[in-house]
C-alpha cells in the first residue's frame, strides 16, 4: 500500500468519522455501520483501517474515548466528539465542499 | 493544555502498562468482530460464512493493530526494546561470530580513543593561560634563518618601539645546581622579567611575582618557586615563604610560590620543577651581537601575529640601518606560542589518527562484510517478519539496532583498550612528548568513543540492513534456505569492500616497512666507534656568577686527570656538547674567504671540547693531531674541524694549518686548524651532516659540560667511582644525566621509534583484519557457489579448475585494491615522506614488496575456502537439492 493513496483515504475516513460522531457518540462497530447506513452502503469503509484512524483523532484531541456498559451488557469503547473535533468538522466539512464543488466543475465541464 | 497532558498520559500508558493497552485494543477489535458476524447471522449467514465474511470486510487484524500501535505513539521505545531482545538473543546464539565482532570493532575504536586522546591532551586543549592564542614569540633571524633568539640591546630597542602587545617580556633558560639543605640537584631555572609573568597571566598561589623594579635591580636575591620544586624540594613547606635557598652556592629568598596549574611554556616538554629568578639586563651581556633572550608577549586586543609581525619588521630594518655590523640582513620573526611548544607532535599525531581511522575504515568493512554474510541466511526469516506485517522501515530499524548494539559492546571494550593503552604510552614515552604526563581519559574522550561506536554503528550497518530488509518475498520462499542467493548488489559490495581493504592495507603496510626503514637508518649509525663502551654524564660548571674567566678551566683539567686515573677507564674527555645535542653556532669565515655583510656564509656548530674528546667518544681522527692543552695559547689557538667542515671550506686541500675567523668586521675567534675528525650529526638523528668546529674551552662561556668516558668493560660500573672523585673536588656539585653513547642514540629516537611502533602495529592489525574479511568473504562465496561448484565438477572440471576459480577470484580483488592503493600511495607521498629518514616515500623497492605480500595475504587467506570447494561431492550437491 502507497503511503500518497493511503493519506487521502485517511483525511476522508477522518471527516467521515467525525461527521459520524457529530450525530452520536458511539463505539467502533457502531461508527462503521452508521457510515455504511447514512452513504445508503456506497460508501464502504475498510473496518479494519477504522482503528487506526479512531487512534489518530483522539491524539490530536478531536475526540475522546471512554468505556462503558453496552445495551447488549457488554464493556464497549464510546468514542465523542470534542469541541476541538467539533469546530473540526465545520473546517473539514468546508474544505470538502470546496473540493467537491471544484471537482463537480472540473467533471461537468469535461 | 490539558490535552497535551492526555497525550502525555497516554504514551506513557502504552510504555508502562502495554499489556492493559494491548488488552483494551484486543477487546476493542474483538467486539467489532463479534458485532459484525451477529449482524451476518441476522442476515441469514451460516454461522461460518458469516465469521469468514466478517474477517475479511475487517481485513488483517494483526495488521491493523499494528497500525493502531504505530499511531498510539510510545511505539519507538516498545520496537526498541523488542529489537534489543531480539538482538541479544540473537548475539548470544552465535557467540563466535559476536566475539568477532566485537573484537574488530574493538580494535578499531580503541585505536582510535587512544590517538585521539593524545592528541586532544597534548594538541587540542588550550594552554593553561587566558587567551592563549594571543600569545606569541619573537625572534631575529637572519634572512633565510628563524628562531634566532634577540640581544639585549635588540630587546630593548623593540620595547620602546612597538605598540602591538599588551604585555612582553624576555627570559633565559638557566639550569643551576640547587644545594644547601639537601642532596645537590640540578633544577631548570628561568630568568625572566615581571613583564613576562604578567603576559602569561601567572598568578603566585602563596607569596608574590616579581615587580618590575626587581627584574631591573642587578642585586635583587628573590626567587619564585614552582609548585611542582615546592613539593618536592621542599615537602610543601608553608613557612617556604622569606627562607633562604642555595642557587648555585649563591643565596636567594623565597618571594612566592606559583599555583600549581601554572606551566612556564618551557616546562611544559620538561615536566620537571624549576624556579624563576629575576632577569636583570643590568648584568647581562650587553652586546649587540650576542643572542640569548626569548620573548613571549601578549598581543594587544585585534592584532594579528601578521600585524606584529610587520611592525616589528620596520623597527628592525631601522636597527639594521644603525648597526649594520651585528643587525644587518636581521629581521623579526613573530610565531605563535603554541606552535613553538608543541614542535611537530601535532602533524605527526594527526598522521596517527589517520592511520588508525583508516584501521577503523577496514574494522567496519570487515564487520559489514561478516553481517552480511550471515544475513544472507537470513532472507526467509526476513521474509516471513515481512508477510506477517512488519513494514521495511521496521526491518531496517531492527537491523541498525543490531549493529549499533553490536557497535556499543564494541566501542566499551574499546575504551578498555585505549584506557588501558594511554597507561602504556605514558610509560613508554616520559616527558617526550609534550604534555604527555597529563594524558588522561576525559569526559569528552569517552564522548569521541561512543560518538565512534554509534558513527560506526551505522556506517557498517547500514548497507547489509539495506540489502536485507529489500527483501523480495516471492523469490525469497521460493528459493528458501537451500541456496543462500547472493544478490547482485550484494557480491558486489563485498567485492566492493575487500579491493577497499587492500587499498588501505597497501598504504598502510607500505607506510610501515619504510618507517621501519627509517628508524633502522636512524639509529643504525657508526658514527661513533664502539658507543656502548662510553660512558656520558653530565655537571654544571660549578662557575660562579662575577667569577673571573679563567683558561684552561681549571675544574675540567683537575677532573679531566682524576678520571683518568680510573681503574678501567681507557680514556677521557669534556665538551660542552655531544653528538646529537649539539654546539652553538657561529659564523665562521675559512681561510681563502674575506668578510663581507652581504654573503651569507652559513652557519657552523661549535663545541668545546678538551683534549682526549675524540678518543673517549669515538670520533675517529682524519689528519692532523688531537687538540692539546697548548692550543689555547694566547694567539695560538688551534682547532679541529670535521671532515664536512674541511671540504666545503678547502675542496681537495689540507686543511691541516689553514686558517679560520669569525665572520664579523673585528673577529671574536682567530685560529689555526690542527685536525680533521670524522662527521657525526649535530641535530638530532634526522638532521643532515653539518659543518663543526672544535676548539678548546673557551669564551663565550658555556655551562653544560660532558664528560665522556671510553671504559674496557661495562661502563656503568664506573659511576659509583665517577661520583666519588667529583664530590672530592666539589661537594656541592650534582650529576646532570648518566648514559652510555648507544643510549644516547636510542634516546634521540625515542619518538621516531614510538611512531613507528604505533604506525607498524596498526599496519599489522590492518592486515589480520585483512586477512580475516577476504577469509571470510571468499569462503562464503565459495559456501554460496557449492551448487555451481558441484554442477562444474560433475560436468568434468578439474581440481586445479575449481581452485583456480576460488583463488582467481579473490586475486582479482586484491589486485584491483593494490591498484588503488597504489595510487593511494602517491597521493599521501607528502604525508607519509614527513616521517621518513633516509628513503623516499615511493621508495620502488618497498611499493613492490608491500604489493607481493599482500598478494601472499589473499591467497593464503582463500587457500582454505579454496580446498573446501575442491571437496565439494557433486553427488551430495545433487541429492541436497
Amino acid at each position: 500500500m502507497s503511503r500518497g493513496k493511503s493519506d487521502v483515504l485517511q483525511g476522508t475516513l477522518d471527516l467521515l468519522i467525525l461527521r459520524t460522531l457529530a450525530l452520536e457518540s458511539l463505539h467502533g462497530w457502531g461508527i462503521s455501520k452508521r457510515i455504511r447506513e447514512l452513504s445508503g452502503d456506497v460508501l464502504e469503509v475498510n473496518q479494519g483501517s477504522l482503528y487506526p484512524a479512531l487512534y489518530r483523532l483522539r491524539d490530536r484531541g478531536l475526540i475522546r474515548s471512554r468505556w462503558e456498559v453496552s445495551e447488549d451488557d457488554r464493556r464497549v469503547k464510546i468514542y465523542e466528539l470534542t469541541k476541538a473535533g467539533s469546530e473540526a468538522l465545520v473546517v473539514e466539512r468546508d474544505r470538502w465542499r470546496v473540493f467537491a464543488g471544484a471537482m463537480e466543475r472540473v467533471l461537468g465541464t469535461a | 493544555m490539558s490535552h497535551w497532558f492526555k497525550r502525555l498520559y497516554w504514551r506513557l500508558e502504552v510504555l508502562f502498562r502495554k499489556e492493559r493497552a494491548e488488552a483494551e485494543l484486543d477487546e476493542e477489535i474483538r467486539y467489532h468482530l463479534e458485532r459484525e458476524i451477529e449482524a451476518n447471522l441476522r442476515a441469514g449467514m451460516s454461522p461460518e460464512e458469516a465469521r469468514r465474511v466478517a474477517m475479511a470486510d475487517f481485513g488483517g487484524v494483526e495488521r491493523t493493530k499494528e497500525q493502531v500501535r504505530d499511531v498510539r505513539g510510545g511505539r519507538m521505545v516498545d520496537d526498541l526494546l523488542q529489537d534489543l531482545r531480539y538482538t541479544i538473543r540473537g548475539l548470544i546464539k552465535r557467540p563466535g561470530f559476536t566475539s568477532v565482532i566485537v573484537i574488530t570493532l574493538a580494535l578499531g575504536i580503541g585505536a582510535n580513543t587512544a590517538i585521539y586522546s593524545v592528541l586532544r591532551n597534548v594538541v587540542l586543549r588550550p594552554f593553561p593561560y587566558a587567551e592563549p592564542d594571543r600569545l606569541v614569540t619573537v625572534w631575529t633571524p637572519q634572512i633565510g634563518y628563524s628562531y634566532n633568539p634577540l640581544s639585549a640591546p635588540d630587546w630593548l630597542d623593540f620595547r620602546e618601539a612597538s605598540e602591538s602587545f599588551e604585555a612582553w617580556g624576555v627570559y633565559a633558560m638557566e639550569a643551576v645546581n640547587l644545594s644547601g639543605d639537601a642532596m645537590p640537584e640540578r633544577v631548570m631555572g628561568v630568568r625572566l622579567t615581571a613583564d613576562l609573568l604578567r603576559a602569561l597571566g601567572a598568578v603566585a598561589a602563596r607569596g608574590r611575582l616579581f615587580t618590575e623594579e626587581e627584574t631591573e635591580d642587578p642585586v635583587a636575591r628573590g626567587v619564585i618557586v614552582s609548585d611542582g620544586l615546592w613539593r618536592s624540594r621542599f615537602g610543601a613547606d608553608p613557612e617556604l615563604i622569606g627562607r633562604e635557598i642555595l642557587i648555585n652556592r649563591e643565596s636567594w629568598t623565597v618571594v612566592g610560590i606559583l599555583s600549581s596549574d601554572f606551566r612556564f611554556p618551557e616546562w611544559e616538554s620538561l615536566a620537571e620543577p624549576g624556579f624563576l629568578i629575576p632577569l636583570s639586563l643590568g648584568v647581562q651581556v650587553a652586546e649587540r651581537g650576542a643572542y640569548y633572550l626569548k620573548v613571549i608577549g601578549r598581543l594587544r586586543e585585534g592584532v594579528s601575529v601578521e600585524r606584529a609581525e610587520e611592525e616589528l619588521n620596520a623597527i628592525a630594518a631601522r636597527l639594521a640601518e644603525a648597526y649594520p655590523e651585528t643587525n644587518d640582513r636581521r629581521i623579526a620573526q613573530v610565531v605563535p606560542l603554541r606552535n613553538i611548544v608543541l614542535g611537530d607532535s601535532g602533524p605527526r599525531l594527526w598522521i596517527l589518527l589517520g592511520v588508525t581511522g583508516m584501521v577503523l575504515l577496514i574494522a567496519c568493512t570487515n564487520v559489514a562484510g561478516l553481517l552480511m554474510a550471515r544475513n544472507a541466511g537470513r532472507n526467509v526469516e526476513m521474509a516471513v517478519r515481512a508477510s506477517m506485517g512488519a513494514g521495511r522501515r521496521r526491518l531496517l530499524r531492527q537491523m541498525l539496532t543490531e549493529s549499533l548494539v553490536v557497535a556499543l559492546v564494541g566501542g566499551t571494550v574499546g575504551l578498555v583498550l585505549a584506557w588501558w593503552g594511554i597507561g602504556m604510552l605514558g610509560e613508554v614515552v616520559p616527558g617526550n612528548l609534550p604534555r604527555v604526563d597529563q594524558l588522561r581519559i576525559d569526559t569528552l574522550v569517552v564522548l569521541f568513543a561512543s560518538g565512534l561506536a554509534l558513527f560506526t554503528g551505522v556506517l557498517f550497518g547500514i548497507f547489509p540492513a539495506l540489502t536485507t530488509s529489500a527483501v523480495d518475498l516471492t523469490g525469497a520462499f521460493r528459493e528458501g534456505a537451500r541456496t543462500l542467493t547472493a544478490g547482485r548488489s550484494r557480491t558486489r559490495f563485498l567485492g566492493a569492500m575487500i579491493i577497499a581493504q587492500f587499498a588501505l592495507t597497501f598504504v598502510l603496510a607500505d607506510a610501515a616497512a619504510l618507517m621501519l626503514r627509517s628508524l633502522w637508518q636512524a639509529t643504525n649509525s657508526r658514527e661513533l666507534h664502539e658507543p656502548g663502551q662510553v660512558l656520558i654524564a653530565g655537571y654544571l660548571s660549578p662557575r660562579e656568577r662575577g667569577e673571573e674567566i679563567i683558561l684552561p678551566d681549571p675544574f675540567v683539567e683537575q677532573l679531566r686527570e682524576r678520571l683518568r686515573s680510573l681503574p678501567g677507564v681507557e680514556s677521557v674527555g669534556i665538551s660542552t656538547h655531544l653528538p646529537l645535542i649539539g654546539g652553538w653556532t657561529a659564523g665562521i669565515l675559512a681561510e681563502g674567504q674575506d668578510y663581507d655583510p652581504e654573503i651569507d656564509r652559513g652557519y657552523v656548530h661549535m663545541v668545546c671540547a678538551s683534549p682526549g674528546y675524540f678518543d673517549a667518544i669515538g670520533i675517529g681522527l682524519l689528519r692532523g693531531r688531537d687538540l692539546w692543552p697548548e692550543d689555547l695559547e694566547e694567539g695560538h689557538l688551534g682547532v679541529v674541524v670535521n671532515r664536512r667542515f674541511a671540504e666545503q671550506s678547502w675542496p681537495g686541500q689540507n686543511p691541516v694549518g689553514k686558517r679560520i675567523r669569525a665572520n664579523s668586521a673585528t673577529p671574536w675567534l682567530e685560529a689555526v686548524v690542527v685536525g680533521v675528525v670524522e662527521d657525526v650529526r649535530q641535530s638530532g638523528l634526522e638532521s643532515r651532516i653539518e659543518p663543526v668546529i672544535y676548539l678548546p674551552f673557551f669564551p663565550p662561556f658555556m655551562p653544560t659540560r660532558w664528560m665522556a668516558l671510553r671504559s674496557e668493560s661495562e661502563p656503568m660500573a664506573l659511576v659509583p667511582a665517577l661520583r666519588r672523585q667529583l664530590a672530592e673536588l666539589d661537594p656541592h656539585l650534582p650529576l646532570t644525566r648518566v648514559f652510555t653513547a648507544a643510549q644516547l642514540y636510542d634516546l634521540m629516537a625515542t619518538e621516531r621509534r614510538l611512531t613507528t611502533q604505533l604506525i607498524g602495529l596498526f599496519a599489522l592489525v590492518a592486515l589480520s583484519l585483512v586477512a580475516a574479511g577476504t577469509y571470510g568473504v571468499i569462503a562464503f562465496q565459495v559456501r554460496q557457489r557449492t551448487h555451481e561448484m558441484g554442477v562444474r565438477v560433475a560436468l568434468g572440471a578439474s581440481r586445479g579448475g575449481v581452485v583456480g576459480l576460488v583463488l582467481g577470484r579473490s586475486l582479482r580483488l586484491a589486485l584491483l585494491g593494490i591498484a588503488v592503493g597504489l595510487l593511494g600511495a602517491f597521493v599521501a607521498s607528502d604525508v607519509v615522506g614527513s616521517l621518513l629518514y633516509g628513503v623516499g616515500p615511493l621508495d620502488p623497492a618497498f611499493l613492490v614488496g608491500a604489493a607481493l605480500f599482500l598478494v601472499l595475504v589473499a591467497v593464503s587467506a582463500s587457500a582454505v575456502p579454496a580446498l573446501r570447494a575442491v571437496r565439494i561431492d557433486p553427488v551430495e550437491v545433487m541429492r541436497a537439492e
